[in-house]
Protein backbone atom coordinates (compact mmCIF):
# COMPACT_ATOMS: atom_id res chain seq x y z
CA UNK A 1 0.00 0.00 0.00
CA UNK A 2 1.41 3.74 -0.61
CA UNK A 3 2.12 5.37 2.06
CA UNK A 4 -0.39 7.78 1.51
CA UNK A 5 -3.34 5.89 1.68
CA UNK A 6 -2.17 3.61 4.79
CA UNK A 7 -1.95 7.81 6.25
CA UNK A 8 -5.41 8.76 5.12
CA UNK A 9 -6.76 4.78 6.86
CA UNK A 10 -5.55 6.12 10.17
CA UNK A 11 -6.39 9.60 9.87
CA UNK A 12 -9.79 8.74 9.73
CA UNK A 13 -10.07 6.30 12.62
CA UNK A 14 -9.45 9.05 14.86
CA UNK A 15 -5.89 7.73 15.65
CA UNK A 16 -2.77 9.72 16.58
CA UNK A 17 -0.79 8.26 14.21
CA UNK A 18 -2.82 9.33 11.54
CA UNK A 19 -0.85 12.78 12.45
CA UNK A 20 2.75 10.73 11.26
CA UNK A 21 1.24 10.42 7.58
CA UNK A 22 4.13 12.75 6.39
CA UNK A 23 6.66 10.43 8.08
CA UNK A 24 9.24 10.10 5.10
CA UNK A 25 10.67 6.62 5.16
CA UNK A 26 7.07 4.14 4.28
CA UNK A 27 8.18 0.84 5.35
CA UNK A 28 8.63 3.07 8.46
CA UNK A 29 5.59 4.55 8.55
CA UNK A 30 3.67 1.55 8.26
CA UNK A 31 5.23 -0.02 11.03
CA UNK A 32 4.92 2.82 12.97
CA UNK A 33 1.14 2.90 12.62
CA UNK A 34 0.79 -1.09 13.42
CA UNK A 35 2.92 -0.90 16.06
CA UNK A 36 0.99 2.07 17.85
CA UNK A 37 -2.07 0.35 16.74
CA UNK A 38 -1.18 -2.65 18.50
CA UNK A 39 -0.47 -1.37 21.76
CA UNK A 40 -3.01 1.72 21.82
CA UNK A 41 -5.33 -0.04 19.83
CA UNK A 42 -8.08 -1.12 22.43
CA UNK A 43 -8.20 2.24 24.37
CA UNK A 44 -8.20 4.11 21.13
CA UNK A 45 -11.31 2.28 20.36
CA UNK A 46 -12.92 2.52 23.62
CA UNK A 47 -11.95 6.44 22.95
CA UNK A 48 -13.58 6.93 19.89
CA UNK A 49 -16.88 4.61 21.10
CA UNK A 50 -16.82 6.93 24.60
CA UNK A 51 -16.33 9.84 22.25
CA UNK A 52 -19.20 8.84 19.61
CA UNK A 53 -21.63 8.68 22.31
CA UNK A 54 -20.48 12.08 24.47
CA UNK A 55 -20.43 14.00 21.19
CA UNK A 56 -24.17 13.58 20.75
CA UNK A 57 -24.55 14.25 24.31
CA UNK A 58 -22.57 17.24 23.71
CA UNK A 59 -24.40 18.11 21.10
CA UNK A 60 -27.75 18.04 22.95
CA UNK A 61 -26.46 19.81 25.67
CA UNK A 62 -24.93 22.50 23.29
CA UNK A 63 -29.01 22.68 22.05
CA UNK A 64 -30.44 22.99 25.43
CA UNK A 65 -28.21 25.84 26.69
CA UNK A 66 -28.00 27.64 23.91
CA UNK A 67 -29.14 31.06 25.03
CA UNK A 68 -32.50 32.34 23.09
CA UNK A 69 -32.52 36.01 22.26
CA UNK A 70 -34.87 37.55 25.21
CA UNK A 71 -38.60 37.45 23.66
CA UNK A 72 -38.81 41.71 24.30
CA UNK A 73 -35.90 41.89 22.37
CA UNK A 74 -37.34 39.47 18.90
CA UNK A 75 -40.56 41.88 19.37
CA UNK A 76 -39.33 45.11 19.41
CA UNK A 77 -36.40 44.70 17.12
CA UNK A 78 -39.51 43.28 14.90
CA UNK A 79 -41.78 45.91 14.82
CA UNK A 80 -39.32 48.30 14.99
CA UNK A 81 -37.20 47.32 11.84
CA UNK A 82 -41.05 46.91 10.49
CA UNK A 83 -42.12 50.90 11.74
CA UNK A 84 -38.62 51.89 10.29
CA UNK A 85 -39.23 50.44 7.14
CA UNK A 86 -42.91 52.08 6.88
CA UNK A 87 -41.61 55.50 7.41
CA UNK A 88 -38.36 54.80 4.84
CA UNK A 89 -38.97 57.97 2.46
CA UNK A 90 -37.25 55.70 0.12
CA UNK A 91 -40.52 53.10 0.06
CA UNK A 92 -43.37 55.72 0.78
CA UNK A 93 -46.18 56.10 -2.01
CA UNK A 94 -48.93 53.92 -3.61
CA UNK A 95 -46.62 52.33 -5.88
CA UNK A 96 -44.37 51.44 -3.67
CA UNK A 97 -47.06 49.49 -1.64
CA UNK A 98 -45.25 45.98 -2.93
CA UNK A 99 -41.87 46.37 -1.61
CA UNK A 100 -43.25 48.19 1.69
CA UNK A 101 -44.72 44.82 1.82
CA UNK A 102 -42.16 42.32 0.15
CA UNK A 103 -39.73 44.09 2.74
CA UNK A 104 -41.82 43.93 5.96
CA UNK A 105 -42.04 40.19 5.25
CA UNK A 106 -39.09 39.44 4.98
CA UNK A 107 -38.19 41.39 8.59
CA UNK A 108 -41.80 39.81 10.33
CA UNK A 109 -41.27 36.01 9.05
CA UNK A 110 -38.39 35.15 10.92
CA UNK A 111 -40.62 36.22 14.05
CA UNK A 112 -43.62 35.06 13.53
CA UNK A 113 -44.67 31.19 13.43
CA UNK A 114 -47.20 31.43 10.95
CA UNK A 115 -47.39 27.45 11.00
CA UNK A 116 -48.56 27.51 14.53
CA UNK A 117 -51.07 30.40 14.06
CA UNK A 118 -52.48 28.09 11.04
CA UNK A 119 -52.49 24.98 12.41
CA UNK A 120 -54.69 27.08 15.86
CA UNK A 121 -56.99 29.09 13.67
CA UNK A 122 -58.12 25.88 11.94
CA UNK A 123 -58.56 24.43 15.28
CA UNK A 124 -60.54 21.06 15.72
CA UNK A 125 -60.94 21.08 11.63
CA UNK A 126 -56.90 20.40 11.56
CA UNK A 127 -57.27 16.90 11.79
CA UNK A 128 -60.07 16.42 9.69
CA UNK A 129 -57.58 17.79 6.68
CA UNK A 130 -55.43 15.84 5.01
CA UNK A 131 -51.82 16.45 4.48
CA UNK A 132 -52.06 18.14 0.48
CA UNK A 133 -54.85 20.22 2.32
CA UNK A 134 -52.87 20.77 5.10
CA UNK A 135 -49.89 22.24 2.98
CA UNK A 136 -52.10 23.96 0.77
CA UNK A 137 -53.91 26.26 3.71
CA UNK A 138 -50.76 27.16 5.41
CA UNK A 139 -49.28 29.41 3.36
CA UNK A 140 -52.56 31.25 1.62
CA UNK A 141 -53.18 31.86 5.38
CA UNK A 142 -50.15 33.27 5.93
CA UNK A 143 -50.07 35.67 3.67
CA UNK A 144 -54.04 36.91 4.95
CA UNK A 145 -52.67 37.27 8.38
CA UNK A 146 -49.40 38.92 7.29
CA UNK A 147 -51.38 41.44 5.99
CA UNK A 148 -53.84 41.82 8.67
CA UNK A 149 -51.06 42.42 10.84
CA UNK A 150 -49.11 44.68 8.35
CA UNK A 151 -52.43 46.95 8.17
CA UNK A 152 -52.51 47.14 11.90
CA UNK A 153 -48.55 48.02 11.75
CA UNK A 154 -49.47 50.53 9.35
CA UNK A 155 -52.08 52.15 10.93
CA UNK A 156 -50.22 52.95 13.92
CA UNK A 157 -47.39 54.43 11.57
CA UNK A 158 -45.75 57.46 12.94
CA UNK A 159 -46.96 56.72 16.94
CA UNK A 160 -44.47 56.20 19.15
CA UNK A 161 -44.22 52.72 20.56
CA UNK A 162 -43.48 51.87 24.24
CA UNK A 163 -42.19 48.28 25.23
CA UNK A 164 -43.30 47.06 28.84
CA UNK A 165 -41.36 44.55 30.49
CA UNK A 166 -42.31 41.33 29.01
CA UNK A 167 -43.18 38.34 31.61
CA UNK A 168 -41.05 35.03 31.00
CA UNK A 169 -41.77 31.69 32.19
CA UNK A 170 -38.31 29.97 31.31
CA UNK A 171 -39.53 26.51 32.33
CA UNK A 172 -42.85 26.38 30.35
CA UNK A 173 -40.98 28.56 27.46
CA UNK A 174 -44.13 30.96 27.58
CA UNK A 175 -43.74 34.28 27.27
CA UNK A 176 -45.83 38.09 26.70
CA UNK A 177 -44.90 41.52 25.38
CA UNK A 178 -46.74 44.29 26.12
CA UNK A 179 -46.53 47.15 23.21
CA UNK A 180 -48.30 50.17 23.97
CA UNK A 181 -49.05 52.89 20.93
CA UNK A 182 -50.85 55.65 21.51
CA UNK A 183 -53.85 56.46 18.91
CA UNK A 184 -56.18 59.04 17.67
CA UNK A 185 -59.21 57.00 17.87
CA UNK A 186 -58.78 55.02 20.79
CA UNK A 187 -56.21 56.46 23.19
CA UNK A 188 -53.95 54.58 24.39
CA UNK A 189 -54.01 50.76 22.83
CA UNK A 190 -52.03 48.03 23.80
CA UNK A 191 -50.53 45.21 21.39
CA UNK A 192 -49.81 41.60 22.89
CA UNK A 193 -47.45 39.50 21.58
CA UNK A 194 -47.71 36.09 23.01
CA UNK A 195 -44.28 34.23 22.56
CA UNK A 196 -43.20 30.32 22.81
CA UNK A 197 -39.92 28.81 22.82
CA UNK A 198 -39.12 26.57 19.91
CA UNK A 199 -36.09 24.64 19.86
CA UNK A 200 -33.79 27.47 20.35
CA UNK A 201 -35.29 30.80 19.54
CA UNK A 202 -38.80 32.75 20.75
CA UNK A 203 -41.53 33.03 17.89
CA UNK A 204 -45.11 34.74 17.90
CA UNK A 205 -47.83 32.85 18.03
CA UNK A 206 -50.39 35.23 18.43
CA UNK A 207 -51.12 38.66 18.55
CA UNK A 208 -53.57 40.45 20.38
CA UNK A 209 -54.54 44.10 19.69
CA UNK A 210 -56.94 45.55 22.76
CA UNK A 211 -57.39 42.66 23.79
CA UNK A 212 -58.56 41.09 20.67
CA UNK A 213 -56.54 37.74 19.75
CA UNK A 214 -55.65 37.56 16.08
CA UNK A 215 -55.43 33.88 16.09
CA UNK A 216 -58.96 33.73 17.99
CA UNK A 217 -60.71 35.83 15.42
CA UNK A 218 -59.71 34.24 12.71
CA UNK A 219 -60.48 30.70 14.90
CA UNK A 220 -64.41 31.90 15.04
CA UNK A 221 -64.32 32.72 11.20
CA UNK A 222 -62.97 29.68 9.83
CA UNK A 223 -64.55 27.26 12.32
CA UNK A 224 -68.23 28.73 10.96
CA UNK A 225 -66.54 28.39 7.13
CA UNK A 226 -65.64 24.53 8.03
CA UNK A 227 -69.18 23.70 10.35
CA UNK A 228 -71.20 25.12 7.63
CA UNK A 229 -69.80 24.37 3.90
CA UNK A 230 -65.86 22.85 3.58
CA UNK A 231 -62.83 23.44 2.89
CA UNK A 232 -62.64 24.21 -0.81
CA UNK A 233 -64.78 27.50 0.15
CA UNK A 234 -62.45 28.51 2.65
CA UNK A 235 -59.51 28.24 0.70
CA UNK A 236 -61.69 30.02 -2.51
CA UNK A 237 -62.14 32.78 0.11
CA UNK A 238 -58.66 33.08 0.83
CA UNK A 239 -57.55 33.38 -2.60
CA UNK A 240 -60.24 35.58 -3.29
CA UNK A 241 -59.49 37.76 -0.32
CA UNK A 242 -55.61 37.73 -1.40
CA UNK A 243 -56.35 38.92 -4.69
CA UNK A 244 -58.56 42.15 -3.70
CA UNK A 245 -55.34 42.24 -1.63
CA UNK A 246 -52.78 42.31 -4.27
CA UNK A 247 -55.13 44.49 -6.42
CA UNK A 248 -55.11 47.07 -4.25
CA UNK A 249 -51.47 47.47 -3.65
CA UNK A 250 -50.83 45.51 -1.34
CA UNK A 251 -51.76 47.03 2.10
CA UNK A 252 -53.97 49.61 2.13
CA UNK A 253 -53.12 52.99 3.87
CA UNK A 254 -55.49 54.89 4.92
CA UNK B 1 -18.62 -0.91 13.29
CA UNK B 2 -22.00 -0.63 12.18
CA UNK B 3 -23.39 -1.70 15.46
CA UNK B 4 -21.98 1.59 16.55
CA UNK B 5 -22.79 3.83 14.59
CA UNK B 6 -26.23 2.22 14.07
CA UNK B 7 -26.59 3.01 18.41
CA UNK B 8 -25.40 6.55 17.35
CA UNK B 9 -28.19 7.45 15.33
CA UNK B 10 -31.16 5.39 17.15
CA UNK B 11 -29.69 7.72 20.05
CA UNK B 12 -29.84 10.72 18.06
CA UNK B 13 -33.08 9.85 16.60
CA UNK B 14 -35.15 9.42 20.19
CA UNK B 15 -33.74 12.81 20.95
CA UNK B 16 -35.82 13.96 18.10
CA UNK B 17 -38.44 12.48 18.96
CA UNK B 18 -38.79 13.76 22.31
CA UNK B 19 -37.96 17.18 21.03
CA UNK B 20 -40.65 17.00 18.50
CA UNK B 21 -43.23 15.41 21.28
CA UNK B 22 -42.40 18.33 23.45
CA UNK B 23 -43.55 20.69 20.35
CA UNK B 24 -46.65 18.37 20.11
CA UNK B 25 -47.68 18.89 24.26
CA UNK B 26 -46.95 22.63 23.35
CA UNK B 27 -49.65 22.83 20.68
CA UNK B 28 -52.21 21.10 22.56
CA UNK B 29 -51.75 23.27 25.44
CA UNK B 30 -52.16 26.21 22.52
CA UNK B 31 -55.26 24.70 21.46
CA UNK B 32 -56.97 23.69 25.10
CA UNK B 33 -56.36 27.92 25.91
CA UNK B 34 -58.34 28.81 22.51
CA UNK B 35 -60.99 26.14 23.18
CA UNK B 36 -61.71 26.95 26.56
CA UNK B 37 -62.99 30.52 25.18
CA UNK B 38 -66.76 30.30 25.11
CA UNK B 39 -68.34 31.50 22.08
CA UNK B 40 -71.80 33.26 22.29
CA UNK B 41 -74.87 32.10 20.75
CA UNK B 42 -76.25 33.67 17.79
CA UNK B 43 -79.40 32.22 17.00
CA UNK B 44 -80.82 35.04 15.48
CA UNK B 45 -77.74 34.93 12.58
CA UNK B 46 -79.78 35.97 9.74
CA UNK B 47 -81.20 38.40 10.75
CA UNK B 48 -77.88 40.08 12.46
CA UNK B 49 -76.45 39.60 8.97
CA UNK B 50 -78.92 41.37 7.16
CA UNK B 51 -78.61 44.35 9.77
CA UNK B 52 -74.95 44.24 9.07
CA UNK B 53 -75.14 44.64 5.51
CA UNK B 54 -77.15 47.79 6.03
CA UNK B 55 -74.45 48.99 8.58
CA UNK B 56 -71.68 48.33 6.03
CA UNK B 57 -73.49 50.33 2.93
CA UNK B 58 -74.88 53.38 5.94
CA UNK B 59 -71.09 52.97 6.12
CA UNK B 60 -69.92 53.33 2.56
CA UNK B 61 -73.00 55.05 1.42
CA UNK B 62 -73.24 57.88 3.99
CA UNK B 63 -70.59 57.78 6.86
CA UNK B 64 -67.30 57.25 5.39
CA UNK B 65 -68.00 60.45 2.70
CA UNK B 66 -69.59 62.63 5.76
CA UNK B 67 -66.11 61.96 7.96
CA UNK B 68 -64.21 62.34 4.99
CA UNK B 69 -65.61 65.80 4.21
CA UNK B 70 -65.55 66.87 7.82
CA UNK B 71 -61.94 65.61 7.87
CA UNK B 72 -60.76 67.67 5.22
CA UNK B 73 -62.37 70.61 7.11
CA UNK B 74 -61.24 70.36 10.60
CA UNK B 75 -58.13 69.86 11.47
CA UNK B 76 -57.03 66.75 13.41
CA UNK B 77 -56.35 68.30 16.73
CA UNK B 78 -59.83 70.03 16.47
CA UNK B 79 -61.79 66.93 16.01
CA UNK B 80 -60.22 65.42 19.20
CA UNK B 81 -60.96 68.65 21.16
CA UNK B 82 -64.41 67.56 20.09
CA UNK B 83 -64.41 63.88 21.48
CA UNK B 84 -62.61 65.24 24.56
CA UNK B 85 -65.72 67.47 25.21
CA UNK B 86 -68.17 65.23 24.41
CA UNK B 87 -66.79 62.57 26.39
CA UNK B 88 -65.93 64.95 29.49
CA UNK B 89 -69.55 65.79 28.97
CA UNK B 90 -70.47 61.72 29.09
CA UNK B 91 -69.01 61.76 32.99
CA UNK B 92 -71.92 60.64 34.71
CA UNK B 93 -72.50 57.36 32.92
CA UNK B 94 -69.25 56.67 33.91
CA UNK B 95 -69.37 58.01 37.45
CA UNK B 96 -72.59 55.91 37.83
CA UNK B 97 -71.31 52.50 36.65
CA UNK B 98 -67.85 53.36 38.67
CA UNK B 99 -69.88 53.24 41.38
CA UNK B 100 -72.44 50.21 40.70
CA UNK B 101 -69.25 48.12 40.38
CA UNK B 102 -67.72 49.23 44.04
CA UNK B 103 -64.34 50.78 41.99
CA UNK B 104 -65.47 53.97 44.26
CA UNK B 105 -61.86 54.85 43.75
CA UNK B 106 -62.15 55.32 39.94
CA UNK B 107 -65.16 56.52 40.52
CA UNK B 108 -63.68 59.60 42.48
CA UNK B 109 -61.15 59.64 39.41
CA UNK B 110 -63.60 59.97 37.31
CA UNK B 111 -65.34 63.44 38.99
CA UNK B 112 -61.38 64.43 39.76
CA UNK B 113 -61.05 64.56 35.82
CA UNK B 114 -64.33 66.08 34.90
CA UNK B 115 -63.92 68.70 37.52
CA UNK B 116 -59.96 69.18 35.92
CA UNK B 117 -60.63 69.18 32.17
CA UNK B 118 -63.49 71.38 32.83
CA UNK B 119 -61.50 74.11 34.11
CA UNK B 120 -57.89 73.68 33.62
CA UNK B 121 -58.70 71.38 30.15
CA UNK B 122 -60.98 74.36 29.11
CA UNK B 123 -64.66 73.04 29.35
CA UNK B 124 -62.96 69.74 28.47
CA UNK B 125 -61.33 70.59 25.46
CA UNK B 126 -58.13 68.93 26.33
CA UNK B 127 -57.73 66.03 29.12
CA UNK B 128 -55.53 67.79 31.58
CA UNK B 129 -55.76 65.37 34.07
CA UNK B 130 -54.13 62.65 32.24
CA UNK B 131 -51.33 64.55 30.50
CA UNK B 132 -50.68 66.75 33.82
CA UNK B 133 -51.63 64.34 36.98
CA UNK B 134 -51.50 60.90 34.83
CA UNK B 135 -55.32 60.35 35.93
CA UNK B 136 -56.04 57.85 33.55
CA UNK B 137 -60.09 57.46 32.09
CA UNK B 138 -62.16 54.39 33.49
CA UNK B 139 -64.70 53.88 30.54
CA UNK B 140 -67.32 52.33 32.45
CA UNK B 141 -70.68 52.13 30.74
CA UNK B 142 -74.08 50.17 32.09
CA UNK B 143 -73.53 46.96 30.15
CA UNK B 144 -70.02 46.31 31.58
CA UNK B 145 -72.18 47.01 35.14
CA UNK B 146 -73.80 44.34 34.29
CA UNK B 147 -71.36 41.73 32.95
CA UNK B 148 -69.53 43.07 36.30
CA UNK B 149 -72.05 41.32 37.74
CA UNK B 150 -72.30 38.19 35.84
CA UNK B 151 -74.62 38.31 33.42
CA UNK B 152 -73.79 36.87 30.32
CA UNK B 153 -73.37 38.21 26.86
CA UNK B 154 -76.97 36.01 26.40
CA UNK B 155 -77.07 36.16 22.78
CA UNK B 156 -75.55 38.16 19.73
CA UNK B 157 -77.98 41.27 18.43
CA UNK B 158 -76.50 43.27 15.70
CA UNK B 159 -78.37 46.93 15.94
CA UNK B 160 -78.47 49.69 12.90
CA UNK B 161 -76.18 52.19 13.40
CA UNK B 162 -74.81 50.78 16.66
CA UNK B 163 -73.27 47.05 14.82
CA UNK B 164 -72.36 44.18 16.51
CA UNK B 165 -73.59 43.74 20.32
CA UNK B 166 -75.27 41.23 22.55
CA UNK B 167 -78.66 40.75 24.84
CA UNK B 168 -77.00 42.27 28.08
CA UNK B 169 -75.18 45.48 26.38
CA UNK B 170 -78.65 46.31 25.12
CA UNK B 171 -80.11 46.38 27.79
CA UNK B 172 -77.04 48.45 29.20
CA UNK B 173 -77.49 50.71 26.29
CA UNK B 174 -80.72 52.03 27.59
CA UNK B 175 -78.94 52.64 30.89
CA UNK B 176 -76.14 54.35 29.19
CA UNK B 177 -79.13 56.71 27.24
CA UNK B 178 -80.35 57.55 30.65
CA UNK B 179 -77.28 58.62 31.88
CA UNK B 180 -76.44 60.87 29.42
CA UNK B 181 -76.75 64.38 29.98
CA UNK B 182 -77.43 65.18 26.19
CA UNK B 183 -80.61 63.34 26.23
CA UNK B 184 -81.90 65.72 28.70
CA UNK B 185 -81.17 68.76 26.29
CA UNK B 186 -84.98 69.92 25.60
CA UNK B 187 -84.22 70.70 21.90
CA UNK B 188 -84.41 67.43 19.55
CA UNK B 189 -82.77 68.75 17.10
CA UNK B 190 -79.60 69.88 18.95
CA UNK B 191 -79.80 66.16 20.51
CA UNK B 192 -79.68 64.50 17.27
CA UNK B 193 -76.99 67.08 15.80
CA UNK B 194 -74.71 66.73 18.78
CA UNK B 195 -75.15 62.75 18.30
CA UNK B 196 -74.72 62.24 14.78
CA UNK B 197 -71.77 64.53 15.08
CA UNK B 198 -70.37 62.50 17.53
CA UNK B 199 -69.92 59.77 15.39
CA UNK B 200 -69.04 61.46 12.44
CA UNK B 201 -66.43 62.94 14.78
CA UNK B 202 -65.21 59.23 15.93
CA UNK B 203 -65.13 57.96 12.42
CA UNK B 204 -63.49 60.70 11.04
CA UNK B 205 -60.45 60.05 13.54
CA UNK B 206 -60.33 55.94 12.77
CA UNK B 207 -61.08 56.34 9.36
CA UNK B 208 -59.41 53.42 6.99
CA UNK B 209 -60.08 50.74 10.34
CA UNK B 210 -63.29 49.31 8.91
CA UNK B 211 -61.79 48.85 5.25
CA UNK B 212 -58.79 46.97 6.85
CA UNK B 213 -60.89 45.05 9.20
CA UNK B 214 -63.03 44.18 6.08
CA UNK B 215 -60.07 43.35 4.09
CA UNK B 216 -58.44 40.81 6.18
CA UNK B 217 -61.75 39.19 6.94
CA UNK B 218 -62.92 35.70 5.59
CA UNK B 219 -65.97 36.11 7.10
CA UNK B 220 -66.77 39.79 8.29
CA UNK B 221 -70.37 39.67 9.75
CA UNK B 222 -68.24 37.20 11.93
CA UNK B 223 -65.13 38.64 12.47
CA UNK B 224 -66.99 41.55 13.97
CA UNK B 225 -68.98 40.01 15.89
CA UNK B 226 -66.18 37.80 17.58
CA UNK B 227 -64.32 41.16 17.90
CA UNK B 228 -66.43 42.71 19.97
CA UNK B 229 -67.37 39.77 22.50
CA UNK B 230 -63.45 39.80 22.65
CA UNK B 231 -63.26 43.35 23.39
CA UNK B 232 -66.23 43.34 26.13
CA UNK B 233 -64.62 40.47 27.71
CA UNK B 234 -61.45 42.46 28.33
CA UNK B 235 -63.55 45.64 29.63
CA UNK B 236 -65.31 43.62 31.75
CA UNK B 237 -62.43 42.36 32.88
CA UNK B 238 -60.59 45.33 33.96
Amino acid sequence: MSRWVYSLRYVGSGCPTGLVAAYPIPAMNKWLCRGLHMVWGRQMEHARRTWRTLSVFVFLAALASAAPKAPALCVSEATDAVLKMVQDPALQGEGKASERRTAMIEVVDQFFDWELMARLAMGKHWRSLGDTQRQEFVPVFKELIVSAYLGHVEGYSGEKLVYEKPSVDEAKGRAEVKALVTTDAYGEVDILYKLYRRDDSWRVRDVAVIGVSLVRNYRTQLNELMRRKDFATVMKRLHRKIEEQRKAGGVKLK
Amino acid sequence: MFGKVRTMWRTLFLACAFAGAGLEAQVDDFEDEYADEVEVADPLEPMNRGIYHFNDKLYFWLLRPLAKGYEAVLPKPVRQGVRNVLDNVSMPGRFVNCVLQGRLRDSGSELARFGINTTVGVLGWRDSALDKWEIKRHGEDTGQTLGAWGIGPGLSLTLPLIGPTNARDSVGLIGDVLLDPVRYIPQHWTRLGINAGKQVNHVSLSLGEYERSKAAALDHYVSLRDLYEQYRERQIAE
